[in-house]
């Protein structure tokens, strides 16, 4: 090309791995374009994401109400203290948003595997089933959760369709007991079709062959779900189970919609409580506490989660598979 | 020796390869980082001057050059944009936007740009922006339990001195509106000096709203003035598909609205003292190990017997709904409003009665039912004061108000017949007719009590709902809800440095 001063790349610049040359610490000066272009994202994540979380964790070592900003002042470790120690409302909402985690994650995927099963088959419409069954994951949780109160209010759809068989309307939302069970249910409801399409891939990616050999040994459906299925999909089934887990416990707008975090504190989980610190009580810096609080029980979730999950494949990989596993 | 890559690419690819290489290559020096860094920061500067120019609205003068209508207030050649942030729908927006025209025939360059949203979601929203010191809005309506917090943290301004300078409709003002209703937008009580941090259009309180034709068919003749009688009451209306206690009980400041006036009709005061611009040390420790709380919570224990499914997770939209399509009967201390009155929004809006919540029992007993009501402020980076001043007082209007030419402007009416609810004593009582429930408004506002006047009072009102809540579904018992409510409130009063 006309003008093109032809240079042919050293070796040196080649590396093992393809091509990406080693640092090497030279100050260049003819690619400011390159760092111009690549300046805005790094500051937007700064100022979105970086300063918030390092800034929430400041605040959380802070007496720091909005009603008098600018009296904050460092207090350590004592909003972290106040809640553990002291907060017999944050110990409950930390029990609920277990419970509802635990509830909703097994639920779901015990009825998405059922689908999933269910769905593994060649019939007429089964693609158009298996589109229709993707809806509520495509519904915003605001407009799943209004629509779900409207259905379990006591003149709702659900106390309606009780009352035609004679049986007594149930306050679902607005009393302890179903409270928990009732907002359980939409979320199982809205989210079940996310195990359903995971564990659906999982199980049709499970090789013909193995399927075949399970039928020619004589292995019966439990027999087969058990020892072969299950293990088979278990990377799989950790994966989908650790998102699940973790958005669980971090759910807030179908809850806030549906109950508020009511009635009482059947249904405050954490991050309701959180908001609750916040925007009604005004207190930021235990807010910001609790916040982080439940950051890091997500990450040890995941932690473990993720722990196991590569402790199977390093055991696969090295041919430690359990007996029972088919890749054995 | 093995070729080097480029020499098995075409011509036109090895250009490309040559650019990949060098990019590759690349390193950033700092005096590179730094200057793409200050276009950056430039570029944005000068982006946002842009937008802000556009956005920029004429000041008002101050207030000393300011020509005086009538040798008294805002002129009315004033010319500004002013920002208002109001909640939406009836009692608020709707009476606002229903009187606007009026205050633009008075003030006619005073260009009002309103913003509304819903109540539940905008009170936070304010208290953030008022924190932040905002210099957007002109105007804020705001709910007054959270004045005191906007107060102590000088988010708002003083409005006592803009009044003053009209001695003849500040006057009519105090005798026109209760003084307990004022009082919760001052510093301190009218009475120990306070001064005026913001103007109340609306005025509200919990009232007892019963079913008129209910209760003439059980043979009851008038609604119950104790709560001992009202759960006598309650037991008797309850039966069916028909319940004897409504309220909104929802956890938080819904429940703690329920219990303040259950506590204060028994005589209970909360703190050490209520002369609050005089309390010091640990009468300010909250102390509910009383008769009061003990009388409050069996009442609240007993009339949860007749609750309509719901009611235990209703905040007003709920108890409203119950009320209106006729589950429930009686509420007898439900938050004020239209809602329950008239024929669009309840199928018994004829035969709805109202009157002053009930009195606790024991020589302490009153009625007390829990105050409500929401102001007009000024934040104090508002660049508009005067034209926010005309604003606020002219939604403070008495019922006829006269234009610079002299023509007399029904505002009351206006303002009553677009659902407003209104704090000046003269219009409840005028407009009776209008809203069947102002007389009741009118009774309770002498009798109410007020939130305390203090900064914390959002944590405190949460930490007090969340308890009672719990006990009313059971969860603790008496002595453990006043232990829980002590603790968690004197904690908040301990870190905010009440006492040590």
């Amino acid at each position: 090309m006309a003008g093109q001063t032809e240079t042919k790349p050293r070796a040196s610049d080649v590396t093992a791995d393809g091509g990406r040359p080693a640092a090497s610490g030279r100050i260049g000066e003819n690619h400011f374009f390159r760092w111009a272009f690549l300046l805005p994202t790094v500051l937007i994540l700064l100022v979105i994401a970086i300063f918030p979380m390092v800034n929430s964790i400041w605040n959380s070592m802070h007496w720091y109400t909005l009603s008098q900003p600018d009296q904050k002042r460092f207090i350590f470790l004592e909003n972290y203290g106040q809640l553990l120690f002291r907060d017999s409302i944050f110990w409950d909402s930390m029990k609920t948003t277990i419970l509802y985690s635990l509830g909703a994650v097994g639920l779901q995927f015990i009825i998405g595997l059922a689908i999933a099963l269910l769905m593994d088959r060649r019939m007429k419409g089964i693609g158009l089933l298996r589109t229709l069954f993707m809806i509520p994951i495509l519904v915003s949780p605001v407009v799943s959760g209004l629509t779900w109160r409207f259905m379990y209010e006591p003149s709702g759809l659900i106390n309606w369709l009780m009352g035609l068989i004679h049986l007594p309307p149930v306050g679902w939302i607005s009393t302890p007991g179903p409270a928990l069970p009732a907002v359980i249910i939409t979320d199982v409801w809205q989210w079940t079709p996310f195990f359903v399409l995971v564990l659906l891939a999982g199980i049709q990616s499970i090789p013909r062959e193995v399927v075949e050999a399970a039928a020619l040994d004589g292995l019966s459906s439990g027999q087969y779900l058990w020892k072969i299925l299950l293990p088979l999909i278990r990377p799989v089934a950790l994966v989908v189970l650790l998102i699940r887990m973790m958005d669980t416990i971090r759910i807030f707008d179908a809850i806030y919609i549906l109950t508020g975090g009511g009635p009482a504190k059947a249904t405050l989980i954490g991050s309701i409580y959180t908001y609750v610190l916040f925007f009604k009580a005004f207190d930021a810096g235990v807010a910001s506490a609790l916040s982080w609080i439940i950051v890091i029980l997500v990450n040890i979730l995941g932690f473990f989660l993720l722990r196991f999950l590569a402790q199977e494949s390093t055991q696969e990989q090295k041919g430690l598979a359990p007996e029972s596993s088919p890749s054995a | 020796m093995a070729p080097e890559y480029s020499d098995q690419l075409p011509d036109s690819a090895k250009h490309y390869a040559e650019l990949s290489r060098r990019a590759r290559q690349a390193r950033l020096s700092r005096r590179n980082f730094l200057l793409a860094l200050g276009m950056q920061a430039g570029l944005i500067g000068v982006a946002s001057n842009l937008v802000g120019c556009s956005q920029a609205t004429p000041a008002t003068p101050a207030p000393a050059t300011a020509k005086a209508a009538g040798g008294k207030d805002v002129a009315y050649d004033t010319s500004a944009n002013i920002v208002y942030w109001g909640e939406a729908g009836e009692r608020w927006e709707w009476p606002e936007r229903g009187v606007m025209p009026m205050f633009n025939k008075i003030w006619p360059n005073i260009k009002t740009e309103v913003y509304a949203g819903p109540i539940g979601d905008m009170l936070p929203k304010i208290q953030i922006a008022l924190a932040s010191k905002t210099d957007k809005y002109d105007v804020i309506s705001q709910d007054y339990y959270f004045v005191p917090m906007n107060i102590k943290g000088g988010q708002i301004e003083k409005i006592q001195p803009y009044l003053d300078r009209d001695p003849a409709w500040r006057d009519d003002l105090y005798k026109d509106v209760p003084e307990v209703v004022l009082d919760t937008y001052r510093d301190k009580p009218a009475k120990q000096g306070g001064e005026l941090y913001g103007l109340p259009p609306d005025s509200n309180s919990q009232l007892f709203y019963y079913r008129k034709d209910v209760f003439e068919k059980a043979g009851i003749k008038a609604p119950p003035k104790t709560w001992d009688d009202t759960i006598g009451v309650a037991k008797q209306l309850t039966g069916g598909k028909q319940y004897g206690y409504i309220a909104t009980l929802r956890r938080g400041q819904w429940a703690a609205g329920v219990f303040t006036c259950l506590y204060w009709s028994h005589g209970g005061i909360f703190f050490g003292s209520e002369d609050w611009a005089n309390m010091k040390g640990d009468q300010w420790k909250v102390n509910i190990h009383d008769d009061a709380a003990a009388q409050a919570l069996k009442v609240a224990q007993e009339l949860i017997k007749y609750a309509a499914p719901g009611v235990l997770n209703a905040v007003d939209d709920e108890a409203n709904g119950l009320m209106a399509d006729g589950t429930g009967v009686m509420g007898p201390n439900l938050w004020g409003g239209s809602v329950l009155t008239q024929e669009k929004t309840s199928k018994f809006w004829n035969v709805m009665g109202t009157t002053v919540s009930p009195a606790g029992s024991g020589p302490k007993g009153k009625p007390a039912p829990t105050m409500g009501g929401l102001g007009l402020i000024m934040p104090v980076g508002s660049k508009n004061k005067e034209a926010a001043w005309a604003f606020m007082k002219f939604m403070v209007s008495p019922d006829v108000v006269k234009t610079p030419s002299g023509e007399e402007i029904q505002f009351g009416k206006a303002w009553v017949e677009n659902f407003g609810q209104p704090s000046r004593n003269s219009l409840l009582q005028k407009y009776a007719s209008v809203q069947s429930y102002f007389p009741a408004l009118g009774d309770s506002l002498k009798v109410a009590h007020r939130y305390w006047p203090i900064a914390e009072n959002g944590a405190l009102m949460e930490a007090v709902g969340t308890h009672f809540a719990s006990f009313l579904v059971g969860d603790i018992k008496d002595t453990q809800f006043m232990d829980n409510v002590e603790r968690d409130c004197n904690d908040i009063l301990k870190k905010a440095g009440y006492f040590s």
